[in-house]
């Protein structure tokens, strides 16, 4: 019966029914169905399959972009069950997309599927100055700053946040990671980047990677 | 001869304004965007300095939809005009979207360089931004995809406002004297929407565009940007047909040779006007039949 639940969940997340997903989260309350699991093995879990269609090109930003509408709308109904200590100690990315530049659906996506494998993401919005990204990781204790630009005349903006971190001796406990149009691994390794990722499901799992290997630096 | 269907869009540093025409010609920013005398003598600059063919304004695309009532932060010489806050937040909201005013505003401006240009015979490409790119300066484009599923009426509506608005701006810039009108949706193409949105929206709405403007040109012509005209292609919206010229040539003594010499070509592209200054290494013009 859970697993049924859970079977449902993810089905109405992939087939982007904002509806029905609510629905089917409120049952999941009222049956006392682990919250962070039908998160999780429910509502992640269809955002995943999205992105793996997304993979395969059978569905394209539209449909992605509603996926997560239907993921976010069950998560509200979800969240306030979470026990507390599902809620705590999730690694923190800061994310936005660098001043000059105002196209961030390529952002969003990340910010989602960072959200769905489990990290806290602090979207900044578009048009942001490099010493706000810094400012902020600092402010939330981020393990990540990821940052996107779609123009050419912005990508100055995310070697002045590595220099800023630099600057504040934040370089090694700041991971950096880039992506967009223009943005290229040549481009990451010149100005210092630890990561540059394509997409948005690669870009999640290599945050989750970055961040397993601070851990581990740390111990 | 096989030619290279497959437009690949390479974006380049020519959307800055170089430091050097901006040193020499002492204009200030955002000023420069603003006035139609500064907006030709720093078109006019800037051909010179890429040794083009042509004179192109405006130098950003948010000028149709600031002209909409888009929010435009104007910027400096280095970060130039992008958009603020959305100016329509709710599905509702989109009702009240009117058609473009070409009097007032930046707009005005950037016709009116035109006109000025043309009197100085330089050779005008006016660039002008497609529906999907002008409306995801309007609204979040999120709230375009929810409003499709929930109220295509309004959508419908909406996006009629804005592509009349796109072919007022396009007669109005062939009145004032410009002989290319470079269109390009670069928001709304087939591999960012799919093949089933591109097709019943975006496309559509690029389409018939192309449509209501294509008797109205009069001695201009309209430059298909490569990426729009890939994914009209693909869709089966337009045919393309190769023109072979010679190949000695920048593309845009090609393009100049082609509104001489051929009449019958209203519509080209599948290709990037920002090359028009380079020698091309398939020296083909690309007809585009609607």
């Amino acid at each position: 019966m859970k697993d049924d639940l859970l079977k449902e969940l993810s089905d109405s997340v992939l087939n982007m029914q904002e509806e029905e997903t609510i629905e089917i989260s409120k049952k999941c309350v009222e049956n006392n169905t682990n919250a962070y699991e039908a998160i999780d093995k429910g509502l992640a879990d269809g955002m995943n399959r999205a992105g793996k269609l997304y993979e395969e090109e059978e569905y394209y930003i539209p449909e992605l972009l509603l996926c997560s509408d239907a993921m976010y709308s069950g998560l509200d109904i979800l969240k306030p069950h979470l026990e507390k200590e599902e809620t705590e100690n999730k690694a923190k990315v800061v994310i936005g997309v660098v001043e000059g530049d105002t196209h961030d659906i390529g952002k969003n996506l990340v910010k989602i599927m960072m959200e769905t494998e489990g990290l806290e993401v602090i979207d900044l919005g578009r048009d942001i100055p490099p010493i706000d990204f810094v400012n902020k990781a600092k402010e939330v204790g981020a393990s990540i700053i990821a940052l996107s630009t779609l123009m050419t005349t912005t990508m100055d903006g995310m070697a002045e946040v590595i220099n800023l971190l630099k600057k504040e001796g934040l370089k090694d406990k700041i991971s950096v990671m880039v992506g967009g149009g223009p943005i290229s691994q040549s481009f990451a390794d010149k100005i210092g980047a630890d990561a540059y990722t394509l997409d948005a499901s690669k870009a999640a799992k290599r945050a989750k990677a970055l961040i397993k290997k601070q851990t581990a630096e740390i111990i | 001869m096989d030619y290279e269907i497959d437009f690949k869009c390479i974006i380049n540093t020519q959307e800055e304004i170089p430091e050097e025409v901006v040193k020499k010609t002492g204009i200030n920013f955002p000023e420069a965007h603003t006035k139609a005398e500064l907006i030709a003598k720093l078109a006019i600059e800037i051909k010179k300095f890429y040794n083009d063919t042509f004179s192109m304004v405006p130098f950003c695309s948010t000028v149709e939809a600031e002209a909409l009532g888009a929010n435009i932060k104007m910027g400096d010489s280095k970060i130039g005009p992008r958009v603020g806050k959305y100016a329509f937040s709710s599905i509702e909201s989109l009702n009240n979207l009117k058609t473009i005013d070409l009097s007032k505003g930046r707009i005005a401006q950037v016709l009116k360089a035109v006109e000025i240009l043309k009197q100085q015979n330089e050779r005008v490409v006016l660039n002008v931004q497609g529906p999907f790119t002008i409306m995801s300066s309007l609204i979040d484009p999120m709230l375009f995809y929810r409003a499709v599923r929930k109220n295509k009426d309004i959508v419908e509506k909406f996006m009629s406002v804005i592509v009349d608005s796109i072919v007022k701006i396009i007669e109005e810039g062939v009145k004032r004297g410009a002989q290319i009108i470079s269109f390009g949706d670069s928001a709304g193409t087939l591999y960012i929407l799919g093949p089933k949105m591109y097709k019943d929206y975006s496309g559509r709405y690029s389409f018939s565009v192309l449509k209501k403007i294509e008797e109205k040109l009069g001695n201009s012509i309209i430059h298909l940007c490569g990426i729009t005209s890939s994914s009209m292609d693909k869709i089966g919206f337009i045919k393309l047909i190769p023109i072979e010229v010679d190949k000695n040539i920048t593309y845009g003594q090609a393009i100049d040779w082609i509104i001489k010499e051929r009449k019958d070509v209203k519509i080209i592209g599948h290709n990037c006007i920002k090359k028009s200054n380079l020698k091309m290494k398939n020296p083909v013009i690309w007809n585009i039949q609607i």
